[in-house]
């Protein structure tokens, strides 16, 4: 049901590293580890081939949309990607992220582009964001639902489980964790047992996290793939009572070399020849006649 | 002087507000008792939330409710909008948010003593791009009514208790700008008129310095006092205007010298007329006591201000 999602994903991921190689500067490894868990979320359907969130590819200011809140904000870059693809951004503007005069600002930011669903950038404030749509959507019985996706590192700020304690009876709330391993000095084990914390604090708690410590090289990642994450996605909107949250574990820089699960890209941009390695891997998936077009970007 | 709580001033009209705006939505941080929002959770249950102790995630729930079009009130007291103000730049100012920050025991609370005094509360959010309002308990029903017609992210800042002048505000509206949006506000007023020197204040120091005007003119000092709810939008006209006519401007404020009233109007005073200046704020750490007792140790009560006038203008 959603194989064709890799090839989007493939697209969103080289978009993401050609922005980041013409800015110069930005977040590769907290992008590219989040991409395909937003490129589901736009794209991706259930078994029935139901869309996994309500939107209107014409119309972004549509009431009956759901919301996205990205609360790591960092990863901007993967949002004005995926946003490209349904067509909210034009391709060609991708390429003025973090310049001056840009709407395409280093971290989220509404102010610039109206569509986007809130701003954000400072870490653990948008679960309290989406907390408060999804208070507002209950308030007038509408069927809004709200997804916020996060960062573990982020998970560390005390207001996250302020926000955590708060959300009883939210059954249109979707935190989904994007769980990566790594903070930006260090591994994020201190969060370790997630699930039993998320649990306690009266949430219904899909997937569990594996531990830095405990990850190998080859080990299948569920937030790399599209049929677990909607799959997951899809149990946690028949929830009632309960906000949700949903552990999916990926890898730091995404599944792609050298990025991969390699802390030192957190918040530096890739060079022409990690490029050049990267676009060997992701051409695979989406064909080289497409390849061969960014990398004419990419000259250019 | 009669005292009263602005605090049920406040419980009162939200309740009002609630019934005119279907939009308001009250939220509280396990202070409700003490912000007085009761009457607006009997009658409008299903747009109050209690947060529990949780300022941050009470602000950031609030930039939600306003990004899909609520309009919500969330109060605490003044002390501790502080634990939240990166939420309050990121979540609610930065974004231009119409959430109202109701900060309740601004200034000296009395014996719970320095942990919970408000004094730096209007430095700190006059930092951000958002209204800054800090009423007398006679102008507080007309600031809420008017901040609930304007849509910015504003900050208003109550007392635990207070004087009444029983002096009827002269309430004009102004429209100024806050990060190069329009917003409305209540302009300066006159609550004196005087020739010797000009007196500005606001809040509860209103009531004070309107008693000072009358000790000072024992002293044969005839001074002019001109309220200034809003902070910001600054409106300076009438400050300079008085200026002009006295050469001489004392600031009273129940706050840190640092971000508050006699910095924001002395800036403002320095660039177009400068002149001859005094600040009266509340200096060092103060500690528990009554508020009279603060107000004395302070510097803050009538007859310390009153010498303090007297030597400077006699220097």
């Amino acid at each position: 049901m959603n194989n064709g999602l890799k090839k989007i994903s493939a697209r969103v991921k080289k978009n993401i590293l050609l922005m980041l190689k013409e800015a110069g500067s930005g977040h590769t490894g907290g992008s590219l580890s989040c991409a395909d868990i937003l490129v589901t979320l736009y794209f991706g359907s259930d078994s029935e081939g139901k869309k996994l969130m309500r939107y209107e590819p014409e119309n972004p200011f549509w009431e009956g949309r759901d919301r996205l809140v990205l609360s790591k904000g960092h990863a901007a870059p993967a949002l004005y990607a995926v946003l490209s693809e349904v067509g909210y951004i034009p391709e060609e503007e991708l390429f003025t992220l973090r310049k001056l005069g840009s709407r395409l600002q280093g971290h989220v930011d509404k102010q610039m582009l109206p569509f986007l669903e809130t701003s954000t950038g400072s870490l653990g404030q948008g679960v309290s964001i989406g907390k408060g749509m999804a208070l507002s959507f209950k308030i007038d019985k509408k069927p809004n639902r709200v997804y916020v996706v996060a960062g573990d590192g982020e998970l560390q700020e005390g207001q996250v489980w302020e926000a955590a304690r708060n959300a009883k009876g939210l059954d249109n709330l979707t935190l989904i964790v994007d769980y990566n391993g790594w903070s930006i000095d260090s591994y994020t084990d201190c969060l370790y047992p997630l699930r039993n914390k998320f649990e306690a604090f009266g949430w219904y708690v899909i997937g569990k996290e594996i531990p830095s410590s405990e990850r190998k090289e080859d080990m299948h990642m569920d937030g790399h793939d599209p049929e677990k994450i909607a799959e997951y996605i899809t149990e946690a909107k028949e929830v009632r009572e309960y906000p949700q949250c949903v552990i999916l574990n990926t890898w730091k820089g995404g599944d792609i070399y050298p990025f991969k699960n390699n802390p030192k890209y957190h918040g530096k941009a890739p060079t022409d020849e990690e490029l050049e390695i990267a676009f060997q891997q992701l051409d695979r998936l989406i064909g080289d006649a497409i390849g061969n077009e960014y990398k004419r970007v990419l000259v250019k | 002087m009669e005292k009263v709580n602005p605090r049920k001033v406040f419980g009162k009209t939200i309740a009002k507000l609630g019934e005119m705006y279907p939009e308001i939505v009250v939220l509280d941080a396990d202070l409700g008792s003490s912000t007085c929002t009761g009457e607006f959770k009997k009658r409008f249950p299903e747009r109050y939330k209690d947060c529990g102790v949780s300022e941050q995630d009470m602000m950031g729930t609030a930039a939600g409710l306003a990004i899909t079009g609520k309009k919500p009130y969330a109060c605490t007291f003044a002390i501790f909008i502080g634990r939240a103000w990166e939420q309050i730049r990121q979540s609610i100012a930065y974004q231009g948010l119409d959430v109202k920050i109701i900060g309740t025991h601004g200034g000296f609370v009395g014996e719970d003593g320095k942990s919970h005094h408000g004094t730096e509360d209007v430095g700190i959010i006059r930092t951000l791009p958002m209204v800054c309002v800090v009423p007398s308990v006679e102008e507080l029903e007309e600031v809420l009514y008017l901040t609930a017609e304007d849509k910015n992210p504003t900050y208003i800042r109550l007392f635990r208790q207070s004087d009444e002048m029983k002096i009827k505000p002269e309430i004009k509206i102004g429209r100024g700008f806050i990060n190069g949006k329009g917003a409305w506000y209540i302009k300066p007023y006159r609550i004196k008129e005087g020739r010797d020197v000009t007196l500005v204040s606001n809040g509860r120091m209103l009531s004070k310095a309107f008693n000072l005007t009358k000790e000072l003119g024992l002293y044969g000092i005839d001074a002019e006092l001109i309220s200034i709810p809003y902070v910001k939008p600054l409106d300076d006209e009438l400050v300079i205007e008085s200026l002009k006519k006295t050469g001489k401007l004392v600031t009273i404020e129940e706050h840190r010298k640092e971000g508050g009233l006699g910095e924001a109007v002395s800036s403002v005073v320095s660039e177009k007329y400068p002149v001859k200046t005094k600040g009266l704020y509340i200096s060092g750490i103060i500690g528990s006591g009554k508020c009279s007792e603060l107000y004395d140790f302070s510097g803050l009560s009538v007859p310390r201000m009153k010498e303090e006038i007297y030597r400077w203008l006699k220097d």
